[in-house]
């Protein structure tokens, strides 16, 4: 369920997927990247663009935007890659997400957090941690470790199974 | 308690591990062969240190059970207990006792009460008294032991009824060895001729070179019950450091020294310039055997001095494997970076610039080759921890089997290592379970009621070759067919070879067995081998002889790191095949595309190969150039051809894992990062192949 | 200890088994003293032997010095015996070159014949 912290202010990256802006807790963020060549490995979901070489280790980039039912992220000058820190199966996974523009860090205390609509979202309610509200604008905070979860990865290990169970 | 007790508890808690596994093997070759004095002295040393570190580091509990097993085997090693299979059971638990004490930080009363129990068997084994005096001498050879190596010369000569008194010279010499390394060269120059001889009579003596750190009175302890039937004298001979300018003697001198040539004699051989032992037995001035002797010294500390050398200037130190591992990596990002320097320097036509980087590129090959040898451990050690499960299972299946190794010392990556455990164990456990037959089945075949698994490691080039073999039933390929059939693996017309008929038993489900032991099969079978020596680069293959046995060869890469490939490229993208199965490479024309009719088979030489087309397979780009290349590699002994555009060349490929969320995309085993910075995906040859013949086959 | 011995012609063929041991060492000196007197050539099988202390030792050692000294032969017939090599090394039995006796370099210790 949407869980509204009680903790005072905290910081959160905010960042642009088509005209919708979204937030992640900062500390979940390792770095943003100019955008990259990404190598797509095959036989995998859209959303899953492939991986780049971050400073000699392979890490996995996502495209929100297909994830999130959006067309897919197109290049510009203003794309980057979002790395980020999350949990899948309990192991520590480095993941990259393209966004299409970072805006900045803000400063969001409990009390400017509602929890998010129950409907009225194109995207999974699981996945939302809560609705910022800023400059009365409001900003989409996500559970990324949710997005990223095991189940929602999953997809990959089936599609791929699917091809070799008759093996 | 503070960090630096913590560290050394850690460390004594890995050095307590590697004990108890030398303790085990230990055991389990002194169950065959009981009277060795090696083993009881090797089996006695290993509890004797984990009692001694134990206590150091405050495993207090530990170091008292421990001292119980160590004073039952002090009591073996003078010959007072016999080594019986009880001894050998009730050490293995104990065994198994102290490995779990060391895992947990509190004991349970049920553990508690498990440690009396075989406390109190071990004391049944020996009387109060023989313990209060093992205690006693224990104590003693602590306060005693010198620690630094000394070499003696004794000699022992027995008076003629020693033998009469029950006394085992052969023992006694036995006994001397476990305190150390020892040359025994026989005196039996006074051995009448056969009708003078009294067979009771003990006509031998003995000359013995000893290097041990327990103390002259550690060998006079052995002599103590023969004192009064014997001559015995004791001389060092070489006190370590003291003596080591001085080189090594001269045969002549060693023969004056011990006395049993006058320097005379020897001065007056010395100008024929022929061999002094063989002059001095010619001139009968020694016995051969006196010769014998005084070589055997020289040689002794020949090798005391050089093992001395190599300790004191090559010893070693350890690493935590995270810390290698640390360098692993760093060396693969240099080899990738030096592979990008090169790029450059190609293309900045500077020859100054072109021979640095020549000179960089020779530089990281060795740093790399010499860093992969640090992680190179013999595989021995994995062999070992086998010969328990062998032991406890044939037990309990009420088979009786013995497991026989070679090529123990063959090196192998300590990544390949740890992850060949399991595989193998499931292997033996197969032959255990499904191979070898029950004794009364075996006599009933004319076989020994004793089956054999014999275990092999050998290097062939770039690889370690492993083989499995075992003398039980062997397969059964009629029964294999029938459940490939049943279960739509294969069709009933197919026609198989006999290795494409084994190796459907690697299929996953496939289980041939008819009930479901607790041994094997249950649920998972050899798919899960296969699947880990997928994991690991590497390849099985299965032969089998019915009613003689079968052998599992698994051919594994020698290092995990870095391997030799092949780039290609597809429709823009990279791709590298391992280029350890490459066979050729091979232009592919759209004539001879026409010529395929559609059927994805090519004709190299009059041979035809079925090909694999990257593009369609991954879907990649529209436009197929009017010219592409066929890479044929060979997999599971087959040849398979692999449709590119453009084939670059060979490419020193640092493999990175693709992470969690990837690791299971058939097809692909891992990423390398190219000169130019980019991702290029490895391929796994066997795996496409495997799932174009299920395509086949299901459609 | 058991012995069976069978004698062609002027070779003596001498099966020992069993535990050579001193409790038997009397025995086995008579056993070869017979085998020697009847014949040549004496062929000494212990494959089968399962166990070897000093006193057989040095009756084997003592025959093939009387046996080299009467001008006749004797041969060991161990076929790599584990029980035998074992002794032999333990009680440091072991030779590189036979003793001035040893003519015919038949020496049992010699490491090429066990």
């Amino acid at each position: 369920m949407t869980d509204v912290r009680t903790t005072p202010a905290a910081q959160y990256l905010t960042y642009k997927l088509d005209e919708e802006v979204f937030a992640i807790d900062i500390s979940k963020v390792r770095e943003v990247l100019d955008f990259t060549a990404v190598t797509k490995v095959p036989q995998t979901p859209d959303f899953m663009r492939g991986v780049i070489n971050l400073r000699g280790s392979v890490v996995p980039v996502l495209d929100l935007r297909l994830k999130f039912g959006m067309a897919e992220t197109t290049r510009t000058v203003n794309t980057c890659i979002i790395i980020v820190e999350v949990f899948v199966d309990n192991e520590r996974t480095i993941l990259g997400a393209l966004a299409d523009s970072v805006q900045e860090v803000i400063d969001l205390g409990a009390e400017q957090i509602e929890p998010a609509p129950r409907i009225g979202m194109r995207l999974k309610t699981d996945f939302i941690r809560g609705m910022g509200k800023r400059d009365s604008q409001f900003v989409i905070i996500l559970d990324i470790d949710k997005v990223f979860s095991a189940e929602e990865l999953a997809i990959v290990q089936q599609t791929e199974t699917a091809e070799t169970i008759s093996v | 308690m503070d960090n630096q007790m913590d560290r050394h508890r850690e460390a004594f808690r890995e050095e307590a591990f590697e004990l108890l596994t030398e303790l085990e093997t230990a055991l389990l070759e002194l169950e065959e062969m009981p009277d060795d004095a090696e083993l009881i002295g090797r089996v006695f040393r290993a509890m004797h240190t984990i009692k001694g570190s134990g206590a150091m580091f405050g495993f207090d509990d530990i170091s008292r059970f421990t001292h119980e097993v160590e004073t039952v085997f002090d009591q073996v090693r003078n010959g007072k207990i016999a080594v019986t299979k009880q001894l050998i059971d009730l050490t293995l638990s104990a065994r198994d006792r102290v490995r779990e004490m060391l895992g947990s930080s509190e004991e349970s009363s049920a553990a508690a009460s498990a440690s009396e129990e075989i406390v109190s068997a071990l004391r049944s084994l020996i009387s109060d008294r023989q313990q209060l005096q093992a205690e006693r001498s224990i104590r003693e050879e602590e306060s005693e032991q010198s620690g630094h190596e000394i070499t003696y010369r004794i000699r022992f000569k027995p008076s003629p009824g020693l033998m009469r008194n029950g006394t085992n010279p052969i023992m006694l010499l036995n006994e001397l060895g476990t305190l150390g390394r020892q040359r025994v060269v026989a005196q039996k120059n006074s051995l009448p001729r056969l009708e003078e001889l009294v067979p009771e009579d003990c006509c031998t003596s003995w000359d013995i070179i000893l290097t041990t750190d327990r103390g002259m009175n550690a060998i006079r302890d052995v002599f103590v019950f023969v004192e009064d039937l014997a001559e015995i004298s004791i001389q060092v001979i070489d006190d370590c450091g003291a003596m080591t300018e001085d080189g090594c003697k001269k045969l002549g001198a060693i023969l004056i020294e011990r006395g049993d040539i006058a320097e005379a004699e020897l001065a007056a051989v010395l100008p024929l310039q022929k061999k002094v032992g063989e002059l001095l037995v010619e001139k009968g001035i020694v016995a051969p055997d006196q010769v014998e002797a005084a070589l055997a010294e020289q040689q002794h500390i020949r090798e005391v001095r050089e093992h001395r050398e190599k300790t004191e200037a090559g010893s070693s130190i350890r690493v935590p494997s995270e810390k290698l591992d640390k360098l692993v990596d760093l060396v693969g990002e240099l080899v990738t970076i030096q592979a990008r320097l090169s790029q450059m320097a190609v293309g900045r036509n500077d020859a100054l610039l072109f021979s640095i980087t020549e000179e960089v590129e020779r530089l990281t090959a060795e740093l790399r080759d010499n860093i992969m040898n640090i992680r190179m451990l013999p595989i021995g050690s994995t062999f070992s921890k086998f010969r328990r499960l062998v032991r406890d299972l044939s037990k309990e299946l009420g088979k009786e089997i013995e497991m026989t190794t070679s090529g123990a010392e063959t090196e192998l990556d300590k990544t390949v290592i740890d992850k060949l455990g399991d595989p193998l164990v499931h292997l033996i456990r197969n032959c255990i379970d499904h191979g070898i037959e029950l004794p009364d089945e075996r006599e009933k075949a004319s076989k020994p009621g004793s089956g054999n698994i014999h275990l092999s490691a050998m290097h062939s080039g770039a690889y370690v070759v492993i083989e499995i073999a075992d003398d039980g039933k062997g397969l059964d390929a009629e029964a294999i067919r029938r459940k490939g059939i049943e279960k739509g693996l294969i069709t009933a017309e197919a026609e198989l070879s006999e290795k494409e008929l084994y190796s459907l038993i690697l299929a996953p489900g496939f289980s041939t067995a008819r009930t479901v032991t607790n041994v094997s099969g249950r649920g998972v079978g050899m798919d899960v081998v296969k699947r880990a020596i997928d994991e690991l680069r590497g390849t099985i293959e299965i032969s089998s002889r019915k009613g003689q046995g079968s052998t599992m060869t698994l051919k594994l890469p020698l290092t995990l790191a870095i391997i030799e490939g092949l780039l290609i490229r597809v429709a823009g993208e990279h791709f590298v095949l391992p280029l350890s199965a490459v066979l050729e490479c091979v232009e592919f024309s759209g004539t001879e595309r026409a010529a395929a009719h559609g059927r994805n088979i090519v004709n190299v030489r009059g041979q035809l190969v079925p090909f694999i087309s990257l593009r369609q397979k991954f879907s990649l780009g529209n436009t197929t150039p009017a010219i592409e290349h066929i890479v044929i590699a060979e997999i599971s002994g087959t040849q398979c051809g692999f449709v590119v555009d453009q084939v670059i060349g060979e490419h020193q490929t640092v493999i990175k894992s693709l992470g969690s969320i990837y690791r299971s995309v058939a097809g692909i085993s891992g990423a390398t990062i190219l000169g130019d910075g980019t991702v290029a995906l490895i391929l796994d040859m066997p795996a496409l192949f495997q799932m174009a013949a299920a395509e086949e086959i299901s459609s | 200890m058991h012995a069976l011995h069978e004698q062609q012609t002027n070779i003596g063929f001498l099966t020992l088994s069993g535990d050579l041991t001193i409790e038997y060492a009397d025995e086995l000196k008579s056993l070869l003293l017979t085998a020697l007197s009847g014949a040549d050539q004496v062929v000494l099988d212990i494959k089968e032997v399962s166990s070897c202390d000093l006193s057989a030792l040095q009756v084997f050692c003592s025959a093939h010095r009387s046996a080299l000294q009467q001008k006749k032969q004797i041969a060991l017939v161990e076929s790599r015996s584990k029980v035998f090599r074992c002794a032999v090394t333990e009680a440091g039995y072991r030779r590189h070159v036979g003793c001035p006796a040893d003519t015919d370099q038949s020496c049992f210790w010699v490491q090429r014949f066990c």
